[in-house]
């Protein structure tokens, strides 16, 4: 089925081109145009450089188009389920023969319909003003491709969004989707990665460059990845279509089905998909100041990452429900464990990518023979981090299979809590200022992952180690309240097993 | 045409003091082609997780929901292709026409493309929208947005069709005409599973009904055998053509505990004998001099059954 065919896109381009709307759109478009046209053609007569007005005009102009795609785009795909689900249509959409793929699909390209068209009615004066610029037609060529494509995967985001928000977040999920589009739309080039930007507003640096060689201290169109010198347009189509593709997963994995049973990621994807992230993430990473300084960086972007990965792991109730049943009532070890192993696993792999890349980027502070190497800091950190992300995840698993109208959001809730007094009450007491002070906070907060180094290890080793001791000890212990949720869970059924 | 294999549907029942609510406990049941099937229950039975598992769109806890020999569960849009759904509240898209509606889902469920027009226009006939085919759908009422809804079950041409509560406020007209219309769909071969408060209307309607309450079965069959097993009496009425007959002397006779005389000449009494000892009966009083000219069967409507069930008279 392609895409003109796809009954879903149709109902959108039937409510969103209709002639009446069409005919505003058209219209105000042409006033804007036609009023813009007028003004430069005035303000050329006082500054006579055609060139310079038409770039500005240019990158104005991408900017507009972009913010319209994108934004305008993406909340029309943020509503497109959710304002279904909450009219109650969405379950005659499920019913339907369309597959996940051909919903989506409809839906992804279809909602944001009517932007697109407006974006159209700016290419003529688009183009009046790449004339004017005399910019290349290829560059101008490759904006619009670049502006399409990462629209996409912003709207293929949002779509998502819309799929897992539940009734009466729809405020909530507006805002999350600004924040996201604010640190998509972040040029992250400087000193720690090596990437232009992947977002629609890199469609006006396209426009408005030079050639495509240009690379200079303002404006540059290469990236380097592992120290190759790339071209970004190549590198931006595909990071952005690679992440489309993983947005869209989720969602086809997840349209159809029970919302009960809502599951972004099977777990091998999960950890694919924090590999492959990563392997990116580390490859487009420039030196920076010192190896701990790095590691760090890598930490805290996993921690985003796994933060992410590892609510989408969590089971809740109904979920683990059908797997007592499945197993016959019988306890699963695997339920009770749940999700430490893939948390385990996906940490683990994605430390040794990191660690890899940093024995390469600083043989003489990692190196084995080097003095006061700092490979064992390194490890020492990347463990705390593996058993901190897994022990807060197996917590938040066990509040999630509490009873409860939100439990998981109450999780979220205690852990914040938690984190806050402890870091204020450490931070009073002068645990993070005083080196002999910090392996204390590492009795009750991860704070190994970030202060761990040589100075601070030599104070009173025992304390760190002790530290981590707490963490694998905190994972049995709550594994344990975990099987005793899933025993309750468990006699619950048993008592409502009796067929009447 | 449906068959539920021990279904059970459990949810944590949302609020401080929540519990755990099984929706529907090992529900096992068969409903064969060509029947008007009535799903009866108080709200909270779990009618409509149950219409929600036949349709796919509530994955069931445990057990296994086939329609026309399809799992629900593992072939979900195989199974969907045989099921017009309707749910239980009016919901449509507003700023569509008519036309635009039914040819949305005729293409969604992947109707041949030369068949498509004939078949909108079809559906749109079939349930009296052809005067508003052009119109926003908007701009309908009530009733033919259900009507609409309707259509929009149909147009697929289903062998079943799964309505939740269609009748629910709509007007008398509206109700009549919905189920003529439904009672057209069941001439055309249509197996129709259907829950309704309106008791009446699916005592009228329905082939075979199914009384739940907290999800739990209490009673299958048709009518007739799920008003008997509950220990529905018959009462029999009789009237006379003219007074002059003793009705009182007659019942001195013949045994009938319960029996009243409601006037000289109208006799009701209760009757758990055959159908043949009724007409045994019914020669006696004949033979004894009595003009009969009317004799009617009453039982308890299901409306009546359900109340004795739902209150524990009647186990």
């Amino acid at each position: 089925m392609n895409l003109l065919s796809n009954p879903e896109f149709l109902r959108y381009a039937r409510i969103q081109l209709r002639p009446n709307k069409i005919v505003i759109a058209v219209i105000t478009c042409a006033v804007i145009s036609i009023t813009t046209v007028l003004v430069v053609t005035q303000s050329l007569n006082d500054y006579p450089h055609r060139s310079v007005t038409g770039n500005q005009l240019l990158g104005l102009l991408f900017s507009l188009q972009a913010f319209l795609l994108a934004v305008g785009g993406g909340v029309a795909c943020l509503n497109s389920i959710y304002s279904e689900k909450d009219h109650n249509t969405f379950d005659y959409q499920r019913i339907t023969r369309l597959t996940s793929l051909e919903l989506a699909l409809g839906k992804l390209f279809g909602a944001p319909l009517l932007m697109y068209f407006i974006c159209l009615c700016f290419v003529p004066l688009t183009f009046y003003a790449a004339v004017l610029a005399g910019a290349r037609p290829s560059l101008v060529l490759a904006a619009y491709v670049v502006l399409f494509v990462s629209s996409l995967a912003f709207h293929s985001l949002t779509l998502l969004l819309s799929v897992l928000i539940v009734k009466g977040s729809q405020v909530t999920g507006i805002l999350v989707c600004l924040l996201l589009f604010g640190i998509y739309s972040t040029d992250p080039r400087g000193n720690i990665l090596t990437i232009g930007s992947l977002g629609p507003f890199a469609a006006g640096t396209f426009a408005t460059a030079e050639s495509w060689r240009t690379d200079n201290t303002y404006v540059s169109l290469f990236d380097h990845f592992f120290g190759f010198r790339l071209h970004h347009f190549p590198v931006l189509i595909f990071i952005d279509l690679f992440c489309a593709f993983w947005f869209l997963l989720a969602v086809v994995r997840n349209i159809k089905r029970d919302p009960q049973r809502y599951q972004v990621y099977s777990p091998t994807q999960s950890i694919l998909f924090a590999l492959t992230l990563n392997f990116l993430l580390i490859g487009f990473f420039a030196r920076w100041t010192s190896v701990l300084d790095s590691q760090s960086f890598f930490l805290t972007m996993n921690l985003i990452l796994f933060g992410l990965l590892g609510l989408a792991l969590l089971h809740n109730r109904d979920s683990a429900r059908g797997s007592l049943l499945a197993a016959h009532h019988q306890p699963l070890l695997l339920e009770a464990l749940w999700p430490a192993p893939i948390l385990l696993a996906g940490t683990l792999l994605a430390n040794v990518l990191i660690i890899a890349q940093l024995i390469r980027l600083y043989p003489s502070s990692t190196g084995p023979s080097a003095p006061g190497s700092f490979l064992p800091f390194v490890l020492l950190r990347s463990l705390a981090f593996i058993l901190w992300i897994t022990t807060n995840f197996q917590f938040l698993q066990c509040m999630n299979l509490r009873r409860g109208k939100h439990p998981l959001v109450l999780g979220v809730l205690y852990l914040t809590v938690y984190y806050v007094c402890v870091l204020f009450v450490l931070a009073s007491i002068g645990c993070f200022r005083v080196p002999q002070n910090m392996s204390v906070g590492s009795l009750f907060v991860p704070s190994a992952i970030y202060l761990l180094d040589r100075p601070n290890w030599i104070y009173n080793p025992s304390l760190w180690v002790a530290g981590f001791i707490i963490q694998v000890l905190l994972l049995f212990v709550l594994a344990f309240f975990q099987s005793r949720q899933l025993a309750r869970l468990k006699s619950e059924l048993a008592a409502v097993s009796t067929p009447t | 045409m449906i068959r539920l294999d021990d279904i059970t549907k459990e949810y944590d029942q949302p609020g401080p003091a929540a519990k755990l609510l099984v929706a529907t406990n090992h529900l096992s049941l068969t409903i064969p082609r060509g029947e008007i099937f009535g799903l009866i229950g108080p709200n909270g039975a779990g009618k409509t997780t149950t219409l929600k598992m036949v349709c796919g769109l509530l994955a069931p806890t445990s057990g296994t929901v086939t329609v026309n020999g399809v799992d629900v569960q593992r072939h979900p849009e195989d199974a969907q292709q045989h099921i017009g759904y309707l749910a239980d509240f009016f919901s449509v898209y507003g700023n569509l026409k008519v036309w635009e509606y039914v040819d949305h889902f005729a293409r969604a469920y992947k109707l041949p493309p030369v068949a498509i027009r004939g078949r909108v226009r079809a559906a749109i006939s079939q349930v009296g929208l052809e005067s508003k085919f052009d119109s926003f759908v908007d701009g309908l009422s009530r009733g033919m947005k259900q009507r609409l809804g309707i259509a929009r079950a149909i147009v697929h041409n289903p062998p079943l069709l799964v309505l939740d509560e269609p009748a629910s406020g709509l007007d008398p007209k509206a109700r009549v005409e919905l189920k003529d219309l439904l009672r057209q769909l069941h001439r055309e071969g249509k197996t129709i599973f259907i829950t309704s408060h309106v008791l009446s209307d699916l005592q009228e309607m329905c082939t075979s009904v199914a009384i739940m309450e907290k999800g739990n079965l209490l009673r299958v069959g048709s009518i007739d055998e799920v008003l008997r097993s509950a220990g529905a009496s018959r009462r029999i009425h009789l009237r006379l053509a003219s007074p002059g007959f003793d009705l009182h002397e007659w019942l001195h006779t013949h045994e009938l505990p319960g029996a009243a005389v409601l006037d000289s000449t109208s006799l009701e009494f209760p009757f758990t004998g055959s159908d043949s000892d009724l007409a045994a009966l019914v020669r006696s009083l004949v033979q004894a001099g009595a003009a009969v000219c009317y004799v009617t069967e009453k039982s308890d409507s299901l409306e009546t059954l359900f109340s004795k069930l739902s209150s524990g008279e009647v186990m």
